[in-house]
């Protein structure tokens, strides 16, 4: 028993098991038997059925879905749900090592993410700095201050309007294996998070 | 969905819009059918598994700690559907003894699954799509396999739900490790 679809969607893509099935058309009115056998009593089915307060929850059973394309040779990793975008830029592309001056090379890929900002975000853009964790934390919590604080600034000129908001967060939350090299690199970042205007 | 464990798990993404065309992303690839027959489908879904490999590569999976296995790769299907990218694969022992597979290289933070296997095109990868859980923990769960623990010389089919391709797209490579295990020049199906 899955929640109710919203009334504008006529195929919808379908996982079971292990099985894919694109583009599923949405049928309505009440399910026909499949097969020819008596009916089950309800709650001697298998799967059980979930309680009413359940069923009568769709966010109970509904989970936002996350959308990941990555794009190496830019430093660029996009997470899109349906009203939030977080792309998160590699600072190896950014700045030099230990430096919160932006490269000339970071001024095309941000000038990238403020069309972005221009054309689909509403609300506060929350401009984040993130490090690995190699290094004193005091020093890496001042250092990725001040690289989102440098990406807010050009952001902030070349999507006037939109307010931005920028903080660092060190090495306190990694999203790799800090004790590889890869794992740092992906670590080391600036992710611009922003909300989705409905028609984007 | 979670309820419905097991084999039984089923995931709606809800894909298709009346009026859709306004809400289908610029490069996503239109489906000849949108509105395919549901007994086609079900006998795509209940068809036996496919056998024959569209492409296959062979070479070292990362096991335990500082080790590897020899593995092959087969990939069995890259589908495009307009919002969706179905890709069906299968991890086997390269050779005829079975071998530990039970890594976490495919995927992050001891989770075991393969969310890190990708499709590349166009200098993007696109990765399995995830899913937010209860209680604020984040995108833990994945349109995608577990990595199994053990495969042998018929392997283990596998598969993950990816962004949509672009309509142009007619043949990519698929990355399960990179510099690794990477099967270049797949065909595109097309729903």
């Amino acid at each position: 028993v899955l929640p109710p679809l919203p009334d504008d969607v006529d195929t919808v893509d379908v996982r079971l098991g292990e099985g894919l099935l694109l583009g599923v058309p949405v049928g309505e009115g009440a399910l026909a038997p499949a097969v020819d056998a008596p009916s089950v009593p309800l709650g001697d089915g298998w799967p059980a059925l979930p309680d009413v307060a359940t069923a009568r929850d769709p966010a109970a059973q509904v989970r936002p879905l996350v959308r990941n394309v990555e794009e190496p040779e830019r430093g660029l990793r996009t997470q899109e749900r349906a009203d939030e975008v977080a792309e998160s830029l590699a600072t190896d592309v950014l700045f030099a090592v230990d430096s919160a001056e932006l490269d000339p090379a970071a001024q095309a890929v941000l000038g990238e993410v403020a069309a972005r900002l221009r054309e689909r975000a509403t609300g506060t853009v929350q401009v984040v700095g993130h490090t690995d964790g190699t290094g004193e934390t005091a020093y890496n919590q001042q250092l990725s201050q001040a690289r989102a604080d440098a990406v807010a600034q050009v952001l902030r000129a070349a999507a006037p309007g939109l307010a931005l908001e920028a903080s660092g967060r060190g090495e306190s939350e990694p999203v790799a294996d800090d004790s590889t090299e890869e794992g740092r690199a992906l670590n080391r970042r600036v992710t611009v998070v922003y909300g989705l205007r409905e028609d984007a | 969905v979670r309820r419905l464990a097991g084999a039984a798990l089923a995931l709606l993404l809800l894909t298709g819009c009346s009026g859709a065309g306004e809400d289908a992303p610029p490069d996503a690839a239109p489906t000849s059918s949108p509105a395919a027959d549901a007994d086609d489908l079900t006998a795509e879904l209940l068809a036996p598994e496919p056998l024959e490999a569209v492409a296959t590569t062979t070479g070292r999976l990362p096991y335990g700690t500082g080790g590897d296995v020899e593995v092959a790769v087969d990939v069995l299907e890259v589908r495009a559907g307009r919002d969706s990218t179905a890709l069906r694969w299968r991890l086997r022992s390269a050779g005829a003894e079975q071998v530990d597979s039970y890594t976490n290289a495919l995927s992050r933070d001891l989770l075991f699954d393969t969310r890190r296997v990708a499709v590349q095109v166009d200098g993007r990868l696109l990765r399995a799509s995830t899913y937010d859980v209860p209680g604020g923990l984040g995108d833990l769960g994945c349109l995608c396999s577990r990595v199994p623990s053990k495969v042998g010389p018929d392997g283990k089919v596998l598969v993950a739900l990816l962004p949509a391709l672009p309509a142009t797209a007619r043949a990519v490579d698929v990355v399960v490790l990179p510099g690794s295990l990477v099967v270049e020049d797949v065909p595109v199906t097309r729903s």
